[in-house]
């Protein structure tokens, strides 16, 4: 393919995916300039190897895979990840607030940034791009089963994390009760 | 379905995600369970909450201009790797040439050079000789060994070619020693170019032919049968050049 239709397919993929790309970038690494550049980065790959997307009902999946391929490209490199261990969850409330509070974005962040990748992906494309628990297998390359278990987890994680004094509240209430 | 079935299932509330039948298990006991309802209900507030903040990321105004300039800039040739391929290839030459310049030498080896004036010489350490140089040759069978004053490999006409050097007197005979098949013989060899003191003869052997340029009046002294030589008959006739012509 030359340059003119391969630009013109390129500049349609930017229209359609660069905010939701972004997004999912900023989730990703936490930080506004690398998500900038993770996103920068990966239409530039996108444009390298336009080429093997064959399906473009795939674009969107195809795009995402490329961005977080170059973010753990880099974390890889500068060894970034500093996640927290999931074993040490400690109590995670069950039954919430009503109504729930609203969820502060820059606290889901900081959450989000304490997760390892292997957990925090799959709950971002999850919550944030509505990808089925098969596309998130397909785009990670692991069994479906493995993508519901570390949803789980992670949500568990967020929960524990995000509604932890409401929680407690909230179990308190019901001690009262009883 | 039970409760505790009922409880794993909450994580996986989103539609579609169950599979129809697991579905109306699932929501049957959601309205038969007060407990599993609520936590339901509690469940898929959490969900819709994170998912409103998860998408609350502002984008910057000017991302879409960058991505585009940015895909622009990566279309253009990019001069620096031609730059790095030349420097790349100027350290090579500079680190290659340092490695020859600063190469060990080695002095030379005096026995080993009077050696080869001292071994006896004889056809079959000859060809020895050239055939570990990578040439294969014979060593013309009529002429006398005795008087062969050195031997050598020389590029002719981009070809290597075994060369003998024979001495009788004041006349010198040099033999080039060239196989059929990688040096097809000449259809015309002329016998003396104009202005030369050279003589050109060819010999045959069943692989090789032998071009022979020499000073003299013949090569008779060269042979075996000469007044030098040893007494020892000549084994291949001599042949003129129009003779080894239409024999070949």
């Amino acid at each position: 393919m030359g340059w003119p239709g391969k630009s013109r397919k390129v500049e349609e993929l930017v229209e359609a995916h660069y905010s939701s790309l972004y997004r999912f970038a900023y989730r990703l690494s936490g930080f506004a300039q690398e998500a900038e550049d993770l996103t920068q980065e990966a239409f530039c790959q996108a444009q390298a190897k336009l080429e093997q997307l064959r399906d473009w009902t795939r674009a969107r999946a195809w795009l995402f895979t490329i961005l977080r391929n170059a973010y753990l490209h880099r974390v890889r490199s500068s060894k970034l990840e500093n996640a927290v261990s999931l074993e040490t969850l400690g109590e995670v409330p069950d039954r919430l607030p009503d109504p729930l509070p609203e969820i502060d974005p820059d606290k889901l962040q900081k959450a989000l940034n304490e997760l390892p990748e292997p957990y925090r992906t799959p709950l971002i494309l999850f919550y944030f791009d509505d990808f089925t628990y098969r596309d998130i297998a397909e785009q990670m390359d692991v069994p479906i089963g493995t993508v519901m278990s570390r949803l789980a987890r992670a949500k568990a994680f967020l929960k524990a994390r995000l509604m932890q004094p409401a929680a407690l509240v909230a179990g308190s209430d019901r001690g009262e009760e009883a | 379905m039970d409760c505790t079935n009922a409880r794993l299932l909450l994580n996986f509330l989103r539609s579609g995600e169950l599979d129809p039948a697991e579905r109306d298990a699932f929501e049957q006991h959601l309205e038969s369970c007060p407990d599993c309802g609520a936590l339901a209900q509690s469940e898929q507030r959490f969900d819709d909450a994170l998912t409103v903040a998860m998408q609350r990321v502002p984008v910057p105004r000017t991302l879409k201009a960058g991505i585009l300039e940015r895909l622009v800039r990566s279309r253009r040739p990019r001069p620096w790797a031609w730059i790095s391929a030349a420097a790349a290839a100027c350290l090579l030459l500079v680190v290659g040439f340092g490695a020859w310049w600063l190469r060990p030498v080695e002095p030379i080896n005096i026995p080993g050079l009077m050696y080869v004036h001292e071994a006896p010489i004889n056809a079959e350490a000859i060809q020895d000789w050239f055939e570990n140089n990578g040439v294969a040759m014979v060593v013309p069978p009529q002429f006398n060994i005795n008087l062969l004053d050195g031997y050598d490999v020389v590029e002719v006409q981009k070809r290597k070619v075994a060369r003998l050097t024979f001495v009788a007197r004041d006349n010198i005979a040099h033999v080039y020693v060239l196989p059929k098949d990688q040096c097809p013989p000449p259809e015309e060899i002329p016998e003396k170019l104009p202005g030369s003191r050279h003589t050109l003869v060819s010999l045959r052997d069943p692989s090789f032919y032998f071009i022979v340029i020499y000073t003299g009046s013949s090569l008779a002294p060269f042979y075996w049968d000469s007044v030098q030589g040893s007494g020892r008959a000549m084994n291949t006739a001599r042949l003129p050049i129009a003779g080894f012509t239409s024999n070949t």
